[in-house]
């Protein structure tokens, strides 16, 4: 070893903070805070002066959210160095590390790919579009142009029965390509969606679906839906039919029916109730979902408490949230809420508006997994090395047996991943695939860096295109504060956490 | 308070993670969802166990 390299052993030899140490301050404490690392998975609290020692040999530490370090805590000759047996501990759980900062990086980038590559190997979810057609013309809708502009008119038909024989064909080729078949252990998932997928003229052909996935194996069926004309779905609803819905209402009656339009300009708030009303009633978990911005979030307590008023909440199986507008094509980033907005946002109303309680908020997922990881569940099995199904095995079906991977980018060939052929075969575009698929916290210098990565996944691709120009990028949507604000809530309301119901999760954030 | 208190897996070893992420089943990365990055809460019901 020559001089240099003498040396570069000397300086990696030395302790210095894990660039990917994650400081999360409690409110209400100012004698302790909790540290998570971001790749080992480790949940600890520390005393405030531990904490400043750590933060003391780290060249980045962010400020934090309550409160203020103090002054030494960013020199390591003005903090005390905490006992030996501290220090050990600080090292097995990876916050103080000898690894130099590009070693540690390539370390993190090796862990997140084998974590990325095994999320692929998993029975993949469906989603099917029998139509891109909707009856409604909702201003903020991303598949809005298909509908207004006269070029996409040819994208509004129907799937047709030969189709659909077509894309039945091909999922147990798709499951053979990740290694998994269905069976009564792991039933399939098929959810429906669209355009509005349960339009009453399209009965009969959502109908021919369920029966042919039923014929394939076990299965689960939800869906996504705007509920006017779901009446017409009133036997196919139910526990054993399509058990969970997503179903949209962002206001009170006249907020509705101003945003949640027909084309002739009226409303669909009536119907849509009603359709609520017989879901329940046939057992279909309903998942309300209330798309909020500057201009509605007033209006949510009276919404909130409409449905309670109506008995809702005493029902088994409905759930509401609380899902942000995204600053996203011709939206106007002024009038949204980022997600750590829009929770702040709600969250400030609780007080006169206890029934807002009820309502599930962006950040429950991180709150549920903090709860479960602290409750002893394995935190590696909680890290996201990508951020949803579009990069590991999601697979979108539309009327023209098209695959996409994204169903935001669904209805153009030219971005397809894919399509099955006259007979049943997946023809996978593998350039397209790995395009999608790839896409982890690995592929982009920001998220390679970033100490909440594998907590986050990197955020929507989508989004993220909007942002830098590629799916290759991070969204961040203020993450790391709603990590750490988070945290501080499930270290504060250990023993209140409460069930998930996985299905529902997955119909979320459309 | 003592300096130190582990809040989970209390003898995780950082040098061992690569083995102990082999052992973590293929498709188990609960973190994932079809959909995107939210959960439904239920109030006023017990926590199921995990």
């Amino acid at each position: 070893m020559g001089v240099v390299g003498e040396m570069e052993q000397l300086v990696s030899n030395e302790l210095r903070t894990s660039m990917y140490t994650i400081y999360a301050d409690l409110p209400d404490d100012r004698e302790s805070m909790l540290l998570v690392h971001g790749y080992s998975g480790a949940y600890d609290r520390v005393s405030r002066g531990v904490g400043e020692y750590i933060r003391s040999l780290d060249v980045r530490a962010p400020k934090p959210l309550y409160g203020e370090w103090t002054d030494a805590a960013g020199d390591p000759g003005a903090v005390t160095r905490p006992a030996d047996a501290t220090i050990e501990h600080l090292k097995k759980r990876g916050y103080l590390t000898s690894m130099t900062r590009d070693q540690e990086r390539a370390r993190f980038a090796n862990l997140a790919r084998v974590h990325h590559a095994k999320s692929r190997v998993k029975l993949p979810d469906y989603i099917l579009m029998p139509t891109y057609d909707c009856n409604l013309r909702c201003d903020y809708c991303f598949q809005d142009h298909m509908r207004r502009d006269a070029a996409y008119s040819h994208l509004l038909r129907f799937m047709t029965p030969k189709v659909v024989d077509r894309i039945l064909k091909a999922m147990p080729v798709i499951e053979e390509r990740h290694e998994v078949s269905a069976g009564p252990e792991s039933p399939r998932n098929i959810v429906v969606f669209g355009g509005e997928p349960f339009l009453a003229r399209g009965r009969k052909l959502v109908e021919y679906i369920m029966d042919g996935v039923r014929a394939l194996g076990p299965v689960k069926f939800s869906g996504v839906s705007n509920a006017t004309e779901l009446d017409a779905y009133a036997d196919l609803l139910g526990p054993d039919g399509i058990a969970t819905l997503q179903i949209t209402i962002d206001g009170p009656k006249a907020r509705h029916d101003g945003r949640r339009i027909y084309a002739d300009g009226s409303g669909s708030y009536d119907r849509i109730v009603a359709n609520v009303d017989l879901a329940l009633a046939r057992g279909v978990h309903v998942d309300i979902r209330m798309n909020l911005d500057r201009s509605n979030i007033g209006e949510v307590p009276e919404l909130v408490a409409s449905f309670e008023a109506r008995g809702w909440f005493a029902r088994r199986g409905f759930t509401v949230w609380a899902a942000p507008i995204h600053a996203y094509a011709s939206v106007d980033r002024k009038t949204t809420f980022n997600s750590n907005q829009l929770v702040h946002a709600i969250r400030a109303l609780y007080d006169e508006h206890p029934v807002l309680r009820k309502v599930s908020l962006p950040d429950d997922i991180l709150l549920t997994r903090m709860r479960a990881v602290l409750r002893g569940a394995d935190p590696l099995r909680k890290l996201k090395s990508s951020y949803c199904g579009a990069h590991s095995q999601m697979y979108i079906f539309d009327a023209f047996a098209d695959i996409y991977a994204c169903w935001e980018r669904t209805g153009d060939a030219n971005v397809r991943i894919g399509w099955v052929d006259e007979n049943g075969r997946p023809e996978l575009l593998e350039d397209r695939v790995k395009h999608w698929r790839d896409r982890s916290v690995t592929t982009n210098e920001t998220c390679g860096q970033c100490r909440y990565a594998l907590h986050c996944g990197g955020g929507c691709a989508v989004l993220a295109e909007s942002v830098h120009g590629t799916i290759y990028s991070n969204y961040c949507d203020a993450f790391g504060r709603r990590f750490r604000e988070t945290l501080a809530l499930a270290y504060a309301e250990l023993g209140t956490a409460v069930p998930v119901d996985e299905r529902v999760a997955a119909l979320r954030a459309l | 308070m003592s300096e130190f208190e582990s809040l989970n897996v209390a003898d995780l070893d950082v040098e061992a993670l690569e083995k102990r992420l082999e052992l973590v089943e293929p498709g188990a990365s609960e973190g994932y969802y079809c959909f995107g990055d939210t959960v439904i809460v239920v109030p006023d019901q017990p926590v199921e166990a995990v």
